[in-house]
């Protein structure tokens, strides 16, 4: 075997291992085709190709409507964790809006402001979200597929909008303590990049919106093929 | 809620690849070769289509010494699309005057 054959082995082997669940077989089927491509160079210029697959991140497909609950549970755990993320600027309300009227220029009040606009904006969400998780508990108590499915899909479609309001909560944040720091050039850059950081991960977001609505289409045609089953 | 399929011309090539045998099932380097496209361009397009349930796909059975491939061939409603994809397309190109976009 050639040292540029080794290579396109190697990468092929490579991508099929770092490949997400859901992309694991097309990666499978890259490596397969690697292999039977004559030409070295052609084989490499293939697997080096494949990397493509690398950037999709997608979960294993539902292929029953039985693994709706563990997955749906799985999901509705890391929702809750996922609360507490607003903990920062929930906690920033009193002691800026003290700073507010100790505040020397308009930035520092502006930024005050901000902050404390945040403070309140996630003190409502984190309120709010907590009865709502409250309220899926109930779900809990039944062993209902359906029920959980439902759930599921639900949580699956208001993921964007949650998305995006934390998003902008945490902007909010980040802008109004950059602008209220007193004689903070330092921090006001750290600041900023934390921002910028926070925009960086929207095409992460816009990933995470796309695996969630190829999950609702799975759990759509999962049930239309329950009912379907149902109806003969 | 649904994702849509997005109309590329290299979709399009595809689709035309596949409606030139539409019984066989194809495999991927057989299809690079001859629309063209690279694996890294090519998958993603053989993903969306299987996403969209316009194409379905299989394991070639494993004979002694020889790897199994990853096969694929659309499926009914994968066929209506293709033809009306390339339909499009082929309405498109003869529309398009044949010295687009060459200075002359």
């Amino acid at each position: 075997m050639t040292l540029v054959r080794k290579l396109a082995v190697r990468i092929s082997s490579r991508v099929v291992r770092w490949a997400s669940p859901g992309c694991k077989e097309w990666a499978e089927g890259l490596a397969c085709e690697a292999a039977v491509i004559e030409s070295d160079w052609a084989a490499l210029r293939w697997a080096l190709g494949s990397t493509r697959v690398l950037l999709d991140r997608r979960t294993a497909p539902l292929t029953s409507l039985d693994e709706v609950p563990a997955e749906a549970k799985k999901y509705v755990e890391a929702l809750r964790a996922g609360v507490w993320a607003l903990l920062m600027p929930l906690t920033q309300g009193p002691p800026f809006l003290w700073m507010f009227f100790r505040a020397k220029n308009s930035l520092e009040r502006a930024g005050c402001a901000l902050v404390m606009f945040s403070s309140m904006l996630a003190g409502a969400y984190t309120l709010l979200e907590w009865r709502r998780q409250k309220q899926i508990v109930k779900y809990e108590v039944y062993d209902d597929i359906l029920a959980w499915a439902r759930l599921y899909r639900a949580e699956l479609a208001r993921r964007g909008t949650t998305n995006g309001i934390q998003t902008f909560i945490l902007l909010c944040w980040c802008v109004g303590f950059g602008m209220a720091q007193r004689d903070g050039t330092l921090t006001r850059i750290l600041f900023a990049g934390f921002g910028l950081l926070l925009l960086a991960t929207l095409p992460l977001m816009l990933q995470v919106l796309r695996n969630n609505l190829r999950r609702i289409e799975e759990i759509d045609a999962l049930l239309a093929e329950r009912d379907g089953v149902h109806s003969l | 809620m649904s994702m849509k399929m997005r109309r590329s011309p290299q979709t399009a090539l595809v689709l035309a690849e596949f409606l030139s045998d539409e019984q066989e099932w194809r495999y991927g380097y057989d299809i690079s070769r001859n629309t063209g496209l690279k694996s890294g361009t090519l998958y993603p397009i053989l993903m969306r289509l299987a996403e969209h349930r316009m194409l379905k796909t299989s394991w070639e059975t494993a004979e002694t010494g020889r790897t199994p491939r990853h096969m694929y061939k659309l499926t009914k409603d994968g066929l209506r699309y293709a033809r009306e994809m390339v339909s499009v397309a082929a309405a498109q190109a003869v529309g398009e005057p044949a010295f687009d976009g060459v200075g002359l």
